[in-house]
Order: C-alpha cells, then sequence, then structure tokens
C-alpha cells in the first residue's frame, strides 16, 4: 500500500467510498476496544481492515495516515518509519488520534435480485438511494439483461426498492 | 520489499531516547493522564514472559491517550530492595547493590527493545539512598502521629499529650493498644520513659509485641506467604510462631476508610471483593464473661456477631497466642496445654484458617459464666480461633456455628439449638433465618429482630457493647535483614527516639556479612559503630512493601530534594489514572499503598484519598502451542495432516524447535533422549505439528523468551503477538 517494486506510491488522490467506510469502522473498533482494554480483538480489526484496503489496492494519503495513527500504539517502530516516509518530521507520537466519522460506514448499497417473468437471475448492487426510475433504467442497460430478454420485449419493470426487480418479458 | 525491523526499530527507539519524546512536564493547558505499571522486582533472571504483557497493554494505552491530547505520566523503575539480592549475597559475599545493579541494567535492556514509551527521567529505584530518604520520612511521620477515631484521621501527637496533660487517657477516642486509663494528674506524675511506653501504644509507627513467624535458620520473621505448611519457602527452613517486638503500621485504624473508599474505585469487583474479605467487617457485640482457674476470677471480653445465641454458649475457646491461655491453664492441665501449645506454633495463621476438617484442641481446666443464663461452661484452647479476631477469646455457640460444631462433636460437648425445629443432629444451623427459642427474653422473636434486642440488652445490663470489628491487622514493620531501608531510630536511654529530618537518609551501613550476629542479633548489628550521638540504632531493617508504599508519588516529583513530592507536582498530577498490575498484590501491596496514601491524606501532604483511580489485573499470559503425534507404541512421528489415519498420542513439543508449525527434525532428535531415534512419516517432505493456545507455561513447553521474538521477529511482532494472543484480564 506504501511501497511496490519502484518505491514509494503513496498519492494524494480522493479517497473513495469504500475506503473510507474501511478506514471508519477501523478508526471506531480501534477506540472502543482501546477503552475497553481489549486489545485482542483490535488487533483483530487491523486485520481485516488491511486485507480489504489491500484488496482495493488503497495507496492514499488520505487514508494511509490515520491508518498508521491507529496502529501506532500497537506498532509504534513501523508506525514512526512509515510516518517520515510520508514526509512528517516530528513523532507520530503526537499526533491528533482520527476522528470517527459514522456517516462513512453506513451501508449505502443495497442488492437486488433481478428475476425475469418470476424466475431470479442474477443480483446487482445498487445504491441505497436510488429513485425507481432510475434502478429501472440501469436494470434495462445491463449486458445481462439483453441476455436473459433473448429477443423479447420488456413489457413492464417492477422494481421493489431495496429488494427485487422483476422483469416482465413477452 | 524487505523490512529490516532490526535496524528500525533500533534507529527509533535511539529517536525516542535522544529527542526524550515521552518526558512528560506539569502543562496545565493539557488534561493529565497517569499510567502505571507495578514496577518489578530485578530478579536474576531477567525479564519473565509474564510482564511483557501488562508493560506492552500499558504502553499501548499511553500512546493512545497522547494521540487523544492528554499529558500522559508513565513513568518506570525497580522494586529493588529484597530477599532473593540478600540470599545471593549470603551465598556469594556479592554486595545486594552490585547484583541488583546488574540486573536493573539487564530488565533494562529487555525493556528498551520492546518500545516502551516511558519516561525514563523519572525512573525511581527503592534501594536508593536519595529515594528511600522518603520511605523513612514517611515513617517517622507515622512514628510522630495517632489516629483520631472521633475526627477519623491522623494527627500530630504532640496534640495528644497535649490532650493527655488536659484531661488524661478519657479525653481522647484513639486507636490504641492496651492502655490502663490515667488521669491528667497521673499523666504529669509520669515518668519520661513511662509516657513514651504509653504514647507508643498510639502512634501510627510503634514498636509492640506480636506473634510473628519466626525462621530461625534464615534468622529473620517471614511474611505468611513466606511460610507453607511451617517451612519457609525459600530454603525450606521450619518455621515457628514467636512472640516478638516489631515495630509495626497501625493499618487497622484505617480498616473502615479503607472498606469505604473502595467503592468510589473503577476496580473490578473479585479485586473489591478480594479487599472486603482481607479488612473483614463484622458488626456485632463485645461482651464480657467472668472466667476462673479456681484460683482467681476474670473479666475476659470476647467479640461475637451473634449476641442472639449467648444462649446456646456451651463452652469458650481460646486463640493459643492469647494472653488468657497462661491465666487460665489450670496445673492440672499445665502439660497438656504446653504440649498442644508447641504443635500449634508450627503452623502459620493461613495455614490454621484453612485447615477447617482436622479439629484440635485442649482443655485449659478453667470455667466461664455465661452472663445471660449464669451457666458454667468449660474453657478450651484450639488454634481454630486466631489471636489477632476480636479478643482471641470466643463464646463457642456449636448449634449454630459449623466450626463449634465439629468442636463440639469432636470433644463431646453439648449443642443447645436456639431455633424452632431446626435439626442439628448432623450439621450446625447458621442461617440466621428462623424463631428463637430456648433462648429467655428472645424467645418467640425472629434472628433478625434477636441480633439487636440481644446488644440492647447487654448494653443495658452494662454486660457489654456494641463493636464494629475488623479482621485486619496491624502490619508488622520490621525485618532482621540486611537489604531494606534502616529506621532513622536510636534508642536513648531505652526510649525509642527518632533522628531529625536533617539525618535523612540514613544510609545502609556497611558489614562483613550479610547474616545475623553470632549474638542471634540481625545483619546490622554487624556494621561498625551503628550508633548516633553514643545511642544505638535500631538494627532491623523495613519490608520489602515500605518501598513501593508511595513510588507512584515520587515518580510525580522525582528529583524533589524537600519533599517526597512538591505541592505543584501533586496537584497537578493527583493519582494514577490507570495501574496496571498482577492479582498477588491484591491483599498486600494494595493495601499498604492505600493505606500509606491514606495517611500522608490526612496529614496535608497529597491531595487524593486515594491512590489508584482504575486498576486493571493483567491475566496469565497464554501461549501458543506445539503437537508432535507419536503412534501408540512406537517412536514413530507422523505429521498432523496424516495423524488420523494412526492411533497417536499428543505430545507437547518445545515451540523454540518448531518454525511456522514446522518441526525442526534434528531440534527434535535433540531435544530429549528418548527422542534420538525418532522415525517420522512426513507429508510433502515435513513434519507439520498442531497447535493449540493455552496458558504460557513449562510444562506445556510453550515459554517463549520475548528476546527471542525481538531478535527473531521484532518489537513490533511482540507486540501485536502478545496482544493478540487473549484478552488482557
Amino acid at each position: 500500500m506504501f511501497y511496490d517494486r519502484d518505491g514509494f506510491i503513496v498519492t494524494d488522490e480522493k479517497a473513495s467510498a469504500d475506503e473510507l467506510k474501511s478506514l471508519h469502522k477501523l478508526i471506531g473498533k480501534v477506540r472502543t476496544d482501546i477503552e475497553a482494554f481489549s486489545f485482542n480483538t483490535a488487533v483483530s480489526a487491523f486485520m481485516i481492515a488491511v486485507n480489504e484496503l489491500y484488496d482495493l489496492k488503497c495507496n492514499k494519503r488520505e487514508i494511509l495516515e490515520p491508518l498508521i495513527i491507529l496502529l501506532s500504539p500497537f506498532a509504534p517502530h513501523i508506525a514512526e518509519e512509515l510516518w517520515e516516509a510520508l514526509g512528517h518530521k516530528e513523532s507520530i507520537s503526537y499526533a491528533e488520534f482520527p476522528e470517527y466519522v459514522e456517516a462513512y460506514t453506513v451501508e449505502n448499497n443495497c442488492t437486488y435480485a433481478v428475476s425475469f417473468n418470476g424466475k431470479t437471475r442474477f443480483t446487482v448492487e445498487l445504491p441505497l438511494d436510488m429513485s425507481r426510475e432510475d434502478v429501472d433504467a440501469h436494470v434495462r442497460g445491463l449486458e445481462q439483461t439483453q441476455k436473459y430478454v433473448a429477443g423479447g420485449n420488456i413489457i413492464k419493470v417492477i422494481v421493489v426498492p431495496g429488494k427485487i426487480v422483476n422483469v416482465v418479458v413477452k | 520489499m524487505d523490512y529490516n525491523f532490526k535496524e528500525i526499530e533500533r534507529k527509533w527507539q535511539s529517536f525516542w531516547a535522544a529527542d526524550q519524546t515521552f518526558k512528560a512536564e506539569i502543562d496545565s493547558s493539557k488534561p493529565k493522564y497517569y499510567v502505571l505499571d507495578m514496577f518489578p522486582y530485578p530478579s536474576g533472571a531477567g525479564l519473565h514472559v509474564g510482564h511483557p504483557l501488562g508493560y506492552i497493554a500499558s504502553d499501548i494505552y499511553s500512546r493512545y491517550k497522547r494521540l487523544c491530547g492528554f499529558n500522559v505520566l508513565h513513568p518506570m523503575g525497580y522494586d529493588a530492595f529484597g530477599l532473593p539480592a540478600e540470599q545471593y549475597a549470603i551465598q556469594t559475599g556479592q554486595h545486594p547493590a552490585v547484583t541488583t545493579e546488574k540486573n536493573i541494567a539487564r530488565y533494562r535492556e529487555q525493556m528498551d527493545r520492546i518500545g516502551f514509551s516511558y519516561d525514563w527521567s523519572r525512573e525511581v529505584r527503592t534501594c536508593d539512598p536519595d529515594y528511600y530518604k522518603w520511605t523513612q520520612w514517611a515513617f517517622l511521620e507515622m512514628f510522630g502521629s495517632w489516629y483520631d477515631n472521633a475526627a477519623q484521621k491522623a494527627r500530630p501527637i504532640s496534640e495528644l499529650e497535649a490532650a493527655f496533660a488536659a484531661g488524661g487517657s478519657d479525653s481522647v477516642d484513639a486507636a490504641c493498644g492496651d492502655v490502663k486509663p490515667f488521669t491528667s494528674e497521673d499523666w504529669s506524675s509520669f515518668s519520661d520513659k513511662e509516657k513514651a511506653d504509653i504514647l507508643m501504644q498510639y502512634r501510627i509507627a510503634y514498636q509492640g509485641e506480636t506473634a510473628v513467624n519466626w525462621c530461625p535458620a534464615l534468622g529473620t520473621v517471614l511474611a505468611n506467604d513466606e511460610v507453607k505448611e511451617g517451612y519457609s519457602v525459600r530454603g525450606g527452613h521450619p518455621v515457628e510462631q514467636k512472640k516478638m517486638t516489631q515495630w509495626q503500621l497501625r493499618v487497622s485504624a484505617y480498616a473502615g476508610r479503607l472498606l469505604e473508599d473502595l467503592e468510589d474505585l473503577d476496580w473490578t469487583d473479585s479485586l473489591k471483593d478480594m479487599q472486603r474479605n482481607w479488612i473483614g467487617k463484622s458488626q456485632g457485640a463485645e461482651m464480657v464473661f467472668k472466667v476462673s482457674n479456681g484460683e482467681q476470677e476474670y473479666d475476659m471480653t470476647i467479640f461475637t456477631t451473634r449476641a442472639d445465641t449467648v444462649f446456646g454458649v456451651t463452652f469458650m475457646v481460646l486463640a493459643p497466642e492469647s494472653e488468657w491461655v497462661e491465666k487460665l491453664t489450670t496445673p492440672e492441665q499445665k502439660a497438656a496445654v504446653d504440649e498442644y501449645l508447641v504443635m500449634a506454633r508450627k503452623k502459620t495463621e493461613r495455614e490454621r484458617m484453612a485447615e477447617t476438617r482436622k479439629v484440635t484442641g485442649v482443655f485449659s481446666g478453667s470455667y466461664a459464666v455465661n452472663p445471660l443464663t449464669g451457666g458454667k461452661v468449660p474453657v478450651w484452647i484450639s488454634e481454630y480461633v486466631l489471636a489477632g479476631y476480636g479478643t482471641g477469646a470466643i463464646m463457642a455457640v456449636p448449634a449454630h456455628d459449623s466450626r463449634d460444631y465439629a468442636f463440639a462433636r469432636h470433644f463431646n460437648l453439648p449443642v443447645i439449638p436456639l431455633i424452632e425445629g431446626c435439626d442439628v443432629t448432623e450439621s450446625s444451623f447458621d442461617a440466621k433465618d428462623g424463631i428463637m427459642c430456648n433462648s429467655g427474653f428472645l424467645d418467640g422473636l425472629t434472628v433478625k429482630e434477636a441480633i439487636p434486642a440481644a446488644i440492647d440488652y447487654v448494653e443495658k445490663h452494662g454486660i457489654g457493647r456494641r463493636k464494629v470489628n475488623y479482621r485486619l491487622r496491624d502490619a508488622i514493620f520490621s525485618r532482621q535483614r540486611y537489604w531494606g531501608e534502616p529506621f532513622p531510630m536510636y534508642f536513648k536511654d531505652g526510649i525509642a527516639t527518632p533522628m531529625t529530618l536533617a539525618e535523612l537518609p540514613l544510609e545502609l551501613p556497611e558489614v562483613d556479612k550479610f547474616l545475623p550476629t553470632e549474638t542471634g542479633e540481625p545483619p546490622l548489628g554487624r556494621a561498625q559503630d551503628w550508633t548516633y550521638e553514643g545511642y544505638p540504632i535500631e538494627l532491623s531493617t523495613m519490608p520489602g512493601f515500605a518501598g513501593s508504599s508511595a513510588y507512584y508519588l515520587r515518580y510525580m516529583d522525582p528529583h524533589n530534594s524537600e519533599a517526597l513530592v512538591g505541592r505543584e507536582a501533586d496537584g497537578y498530577w493527583r493519582d494514577v489514572d490507570l495501574y496496571i498490575g498482577g492479582t498477588e498484590h491484591a491483599t498486600g501491596h494494595l493495601i499498604y499503598s492505600r493505606f500509606w496514601n491514606k495517611f500522608l491524606y490526612d496529614k496535608g501532604y497529597v491531595c487524593e484519598k486515594e491512590p489508584f483511580r482504575k486498576l486493571i489485573n493483567q491475566g496469565m499470559i497464554q501461549g501458543r502451542s506445539n503437537f508432535v503425534y507419536r503412534i501408540i507404541n512406537t517412536n514413530t512421528f507422523v505429521s498432523y495432516g496424516l495423524k488420523d489415519q494412526y492411533e497417536t498420542t499428543e505430545i507437547h513439543v518445545d515451540v523454540n524447535i518448531v518454525h511456522n508449525d514446522r518441526l525442526d527434525l534434528d531440534a527434535f532428535r535433540n531435544w530429549m533422549p528418548d527422542y534420538a531415534d525418532a522415525d517420522f512419516i512426513l507429508e510433502d517432505g515435513e513434519y507439520i505439528c498442531g497447535w493449540a493456545v493455552e496458558k504460557m507455561s513449562k510444562s506445556m513447553f510453550n515459554v517463549v523468551n520475548p528476546d527471542m521474538i525481538c531478535d527473531t521477529y521484532g518489537a513490533d511482532t511482540l507486540r501485536l503477538y502478545e496482544m493478540f494472543l487473549g484478552p488482557l484480564e
């Protein structure tokens, strides 16, 4: 996340919602766990978050800086080293514990089961607040939809918000 | 890319040291937070695996609090006086100071490698004269104070003298020993020595006679937990109960406050319960029984929590150490009693309390008169009664107390039931439940009504009075050892006299050997010219808990040469916000420290009445064990993945010869002679071990030296590993 074969790769790009979600879930968890002296569960939370961020190929300062601060009480040497690599001149010991923003951790998407004439064929992840019309349009435009329509005509698309899309084909 | 942890960890450890990153200074713009580890005794074995668990946890918390904007005080030091260094000195002639210094250097090196954020500029060592000056100072303060029960606080002894001069002994309600009442006229007629003896009964640090665990071979008094089954834990020498004049601290005076103030502390319930049991409050009554040995009659005071059961008293019991034993043993019984006392002397109190099944005792030959019934009952002696509980004498009600019951059945003494319908044919009826019978004026009342009714009656008839009793004892404060703080006291014409503050620290003198003298005096008896203005100085030294009782205060202001802790530092840091350490200190150190703190609070030297706001006990450290699987009746070991195809026994294997759950076969063959010709059934050319997380112990071969992990994987890995092993408590 910090380095690749060619060197330091941290960027100043804006973090994605998924990245922020991983980070803030971790901030919340680490804070509560430290306050409760439940250090073993905090260590597990680090493992989960690091795996998620690794999968997201996250190399953004906006995420990595707070991540390193969170890690510093547990693994202070590597935290200092990375902190320095991020361009800081002062010890990480007196940095500020990142603020937890609950909004980032809220689930924004939901999974729609898409069925054709009552038979569920596939699922699709869509934003929770997407309007009926937009869901309708989005599903119509999907490649998979074309496959199941297979030459027929779409008579109607029924959207149950947050749950199901039923495509009636003739 | 490679992560060169050795270089990087060394780099940051040097940076923190040079930068003084963790040096804490008073800063009123920030809230303070004080995180304290119980400081270690620097033993020769180095830091053991249990230490880092708590230290890492407290370090994580300290670093977290800094990130949250707190001004964190996180110090470390050494509890450096103690018996092991002294025993080593006796064996080798090596001065304990030298051994201690060496061990401390080793501890420091080990701690530095783990990357703790201690403020080392505040380090304390209890054996350092600049430190123990303040231990001696506190002792002198206690010597110069008495405890006012009415005001519930310690006050200067000069105020007591003034009160005696004005109104005699009845003018004060003080925590004190046995004092015969005297008038103000008596007081002014007393000699200096008489006055000194009386004041000694009131001082918070005082000299008094007490039963101690005496080990002749070690030439010293031992604490209860240093004795097991009549032998010293160290060395296995016989230990006996002996009466000796010892310095003591009047901790019992603080029992009520030590109990009440537990309420406000953020400690676990189990720890609070341990302290509550140790303090052992019971409400009841003191009652006077007439006793007679056939020649002389005495008034004997006993304490009971069950005044309602006086009608069921069928005998009395004395503790073997009780002074009543001598008075009440008749000539006919003397031989039997003496024999019994010799036997009882070999056991410590704790053992006596624990041994409930074995009933022992001897009849004194004397009788007591029940003050309510006028009935005559025998007086026995038994070790199940402890000298320090109440008055060391009890009234026995076998129908309603299980220990009295066992005793009565064993010695064939009568059992009189006092509650309607209760069955006492097999055991006593201990519950405070039911309707009274066989109890004169109490008949028909419930037990709960009868208890206060009986006490009222007793008070009204001048037989006794209401009383709160505590199990907590005064702390014995003398040790006949070398490696401890000397007492800044000398004996002028037989009167214990304090040195002036200007004389402090009174430094430990050099001695030729660290053993008692030929005449049986403590090692300080060997010191040349151990006198003050021509008078002999006290020869015993202070116990281990002296130096650890106020160390948390010294960290606040470690270089102050004028006070244990200055006002500004005390006012800012106040108390320990988080204290981490083992439960083994639940009733020792944690009682003494609280007592010490309350005393200093009474005297206005510290601003908080309790020293440790939140306390966490780190648990036993968990370890990750490895297993090999031996096919039954063979010396063939089968790899983990194939073991189900055979009948095997699971055997612990030393985790130090297993890497990534793969067994080092050569190392295994060399590990124990039995395995020298072991065969293996491998999978993919390797032997895979099984694993489990268990308590870390030598018998499970899962003990990992922190140095080893630091060397192989680095300090950050050690920290994460120890935290990941399991919850802290």
